[in-house]
């Protein structure tokens, strides 16, 4: 066989390889590979990809990258993107480059666009790719810190949208890939297929899992992502407040109380890593700022929305951070939902009197 | 001595070897793979995909030209020199400059059938997957500009104002002239408009604006209200107000916002409004009195068909055939001088610095350093090639024609390059005892 007969007949198998992978193999995949190996695989077509280009991978992603950064600094945000997304499929263990993109989706061309529907059909686009990121990356704090940051902070700007929408389809593959990492106490349970979920309870979700991947791997990648679910899940409680839904916004205080509680817990914890030994330093000072302010405003609403025979109880259960015995007596029931308290009232805030 | 049939002889040999090399294969069937990749990047919509597939297309298309230009010809003089053929070639009637010449000429002969390959394989999946290709357009600038005040009083707008904003505000009724020369005549234009727009309120998400444009025939004719065009991607009224007929919305777009086919508002430039002699006026007057306009020279433009979206594509790859040779020309210079290794890192550290000025530039701009290193800076700053100074793709993507004044002044600009490292390759190989 002559040489050029030799490299057609190895394209001709290389592309026939393809097409058995992509139609005959891909649907058995999952029947035959563990949960946590379909997530970390590479999809046929980019390991195609990636294996034509061989040694000059590296320095395809170099020089795409450094394009991309370029685009990027000049404010030229499609060819940034369009340049992270080639770089994806070349490189797809690549975190960064999935933060990047996920990044330029959601806020820069996001922000170039005019109107609501659109910039939000763009924060969708920078989740999903996230999310991607993850499906290729799922041992990444990097892309689940980014994916958190995301979820709460432009969230923020889609409450309605955010809330009216379920999330399980995007959420619950990532909850897999994850418990799979996760000791079996430390799993979480899958995002329900109903809308009602607040952006900082789905950001809240995020820095968890990177917490908790923290643990399950001895690492202490960054100590922020422990106290942000607790600062989240305050926020959460605020929006239901400025709602007038002050019974929920109570709930989600003392959850975000309990979540206060393992952050002393990891203050506590006896370390000579000077990177762990700051960040408690850090999460130390958070708690103090923070911890103390909320438990006095729940104690406040805890006796105006307690039946009268249990108001002081519950205070005092607060004040002594005894957060279960407040939820054993909301449990026993008579309690306020809402409070009309009078005074100013916030523009989005539901009066509970008829 | 440069002679013709030599250079045509060594670019033919050139081509044959790299044919023969086959690595160029390995690289070009993964750009292949890529660039028909390409439309299915993830985006909202389908014209959002078709900017990121048009991108996409061309940033694959560069990088494997790149790639080529770094490796084919550096690698075929270093095994000249290192198999001693270049001894034996020497001994027949062949100059060390066309040698340089040819080698160099037959790589970009080279680089450009791949450009063109590729790019007629990105266009083909695009204007299949999208069925069509996107419209390209090239612009008049206005000749004039001109400050409308609310009383009418139209004053020439101060030669300082040139290339910056014109701010009106106050009263409404105040606005904007320009004056379009040597348009063409008997056939309806389309007029572009873009303008900032500030306040009233900082915070609000879309500021907008409602103004009237009319335009008219000279420069003193008869005035008439200009319509919206079709497709124009906005410019009507918003869901929450009421436009009156006649009357345009218009909402801010700073100056990052470039793209032709979604950042200006499209309007209808009839040819009544261009005189025999293609001159036409186009006036800009605010109706409302809280927001506030920043005019500048180019608010608006004239646009006009930009031709061929694969005529553009070519000349793109022109332009990025300019930076290709220019980094051919350093390899065979470093390669005259060096071995492969040097020559391919070479190669590539001069890609990467010229691809990185603008973090020269931050450095020099917000890390104070000390005069030695800023002067060391500025003078990298200064000497190096600028590989983000032509950005084709952006510009295909967002419309804008790639005109041959730019290709002409892509090659002049890499071209002083290209001619310096050619020339110390020739010195480097005329000192050398072959």
């Amino acid at each position: 066989m002559t040489p050029a007969r030799a490299l057609i007949a190895g394209i001709v198998c290389l592309f026939a390889a393809q097409a058995v992978a992509t139609f005959a193999l891909k649907p058995q995949r999952a029947a035959f590979t563990p949960n946590a190996d379909v997530f970390e695989a590479l999809q046929p077509g980019e390991f195609a990809g990636t294996l034509m280009l061989g040694g000059f991978r590296g320095l395809a992603c170099d020089l795409l990258w450094l394009r991309a950064d370029s685009a990027k600094e000049q404010h030229r945000f499609y060819e940034s993107v369009a340049l992270y997304q080639t770089i994806s499929r070349i490189q797809p263990r690549f975190e960064q480059i999935w933060q990047y993109m996920a990044h330029d989706m959601a806020y820069n061309i996001g922000y170039e666009v005019d109107d609501e529907d659109t910039k939000w059909a763009w924060y969708l686009q920078g989740v999903s790719a996230n999310l991607r990121g993850l499906e290729h990356n799922p041992h990444s704090i990097r892309l689940l810190r980014h994916l958190g940051f995301m979820l709460y902070h432009k969230g923020d700007r889609f409450h309605a949208r955010a809330s009216a929408m379920s999330w399980a389809p995007q959420l619950n593959p990532v909850v897999l890939a994850l418990n799979q990492q996760l000791p079996e106490s430390r799993r979480f349970p899958l995002f329900a297929d109903a809308p009602g979920l607040s952006s900082y309870t789905l950001g809240a979700f995020a820095y968890e899992a990177a917490a908790r991947l923290d643990d399950a791997n001895h690492r202490q990648e960054a100590s922020y992502v422990r106290r942000m679910p607790a600062l989240l899940i305050e926020s959460d409680g605020n929006l239901l407040r400025n709602a007038g839904q002050h019974l929920a916004a109570l709930n989600r205080w003392l959850d975000s109380l309990d979540k206060w509680q393992e952050v002393a817990a990891w203050n506590a914890l006896s370390t000579t890593d000077d990177n762990m030994l700051s960040g408690q330093r850090f999460s130390r000072e958070s708690f103090e700022r923070n911890e103390g302010a909320l438990r006095r405003r729940a104690e406040t609403l805890a006796r105006a929305l307690a039946p009268a025979a249990d108001a002081d109880a519950a205070g005092r259960a607060i004040s002594e951070r005894r957060f279960a015995d407040v939820r054993v007596l909301i449990a026993r029931g008579g309690w306020k939902s809402s409070l009309d308290r009078g005074g100013i009232r916030w523009l989005d805030e539901v009066t509970s009197s008829p | 001595m440069l002679s013709p049939l030599q250079l045509r002889a060594l670019a033919h040999v050139t081509l044959i070897e790299a044919w023969r090399q086959r690595l160029w294969l390995v690289i070009a069937l993964a750009a292949a793979g890529l660039v028909l990749a390409a439309p299915n990047l993830a985006a909202i919509d389908q014209s959002a995909k078709l900017k990121l597939a048009v991108v996409a297309v061309g940033a694959v298309t560069g990088f494997v030209v790149v790639l080529l230009a770094l490796l084919v010809g550096a690698g075929q003089l270093r095994r000249d020199l290192d198999s001693r053929f270049a001894i034996t070639l020497f001994s027949k009637p062949i100059g060390r400059l066309a040698y340089v010449f040819g080698r160099w000429l037959g790589v970009l002969i080279g680089l450009f059938a791949a450009t063109v390959v590729l790019a007629a394989a990105g266009t083909a999946v695009i204007a299949w997957q999208f069925h069509g290709l996107p419209a390209i357009r090239s612009t008049v600038a206005p000749a004039q500009w001109q400050a409308l005040s609310a009383l009418g009083e139209v004053t020439p707008s101060p030669e300082e104002a040139r290339g910056k904003y014109l701010s009106a505000n106050g009263a409404p009724g105040n606005g904007s002239r320009w004056v379009f020369t040597g348009l063409p005549t008997g056939r309806d234009l389309e007029l572009l408009v873009k303008v900032r727009i500030n306040g009233p309120d900082m915070m609000e998400q879309t500021r907008a604006c409602m103004v009237e444009l009319t335009a008219w025939a000279g420069v003193s004719g008869s005035p008439r209200q200009l319509e919206l065009a079709p497709g124009s991607p906005y410019g009507g009224a918003p869901h929450n107000r009421e436009l009156p007929p006649g009357r345009l919305f218009l909402i801010d777009r700073d100056e990052s916002h470039r793209d032709l086919g979604v950042d200006y508002c499209r309007l209808r430039l009839p040819s009544s409004s261009v005189s025999e002699n293609g001159v036409s006026t186009v006036q800009l007057v605010r109706l409302e009195q809280s927001p506030i306009l920043l005019l500048s020279a180019d608010s608006t433009l004239v646009a006009r068909d930009g031709g061929s979206y694969v005529l553009n594509l070519v000349r793109g790859g022109l332009i990025s055939l300019a930076a290709a040779g220019l980094l051919a020309a350093f390899t065979l210079l470093l390669s005259a001088a060096s071995n492969l290794g040097v020559t391919l890192l070479g190669g590539l550290t001069l890609y990467f610095a010229g691809n990185a000025l603008w973090t020269v530039d931050d450095s020099l701009t917000y890390e104070h350093p000390s005069q030695a290193i800023a002067r060391l800076l500025s003078l990298a700053k200064l000497a190096l090639p600028d590989f983000d100074r032509f950005t084709v793709s952006t510009q295909i993507a967002a419309g804008h024609v790639i005109g041959w004044n730019e290709v002409g002044a892509a090659w002049g600009y890499y071209g002083i390059y290209t001619l310096l490292f050619l020339g110390i390759a020739w010195f480097a190989l005329a000192r050398k005892e072959l």
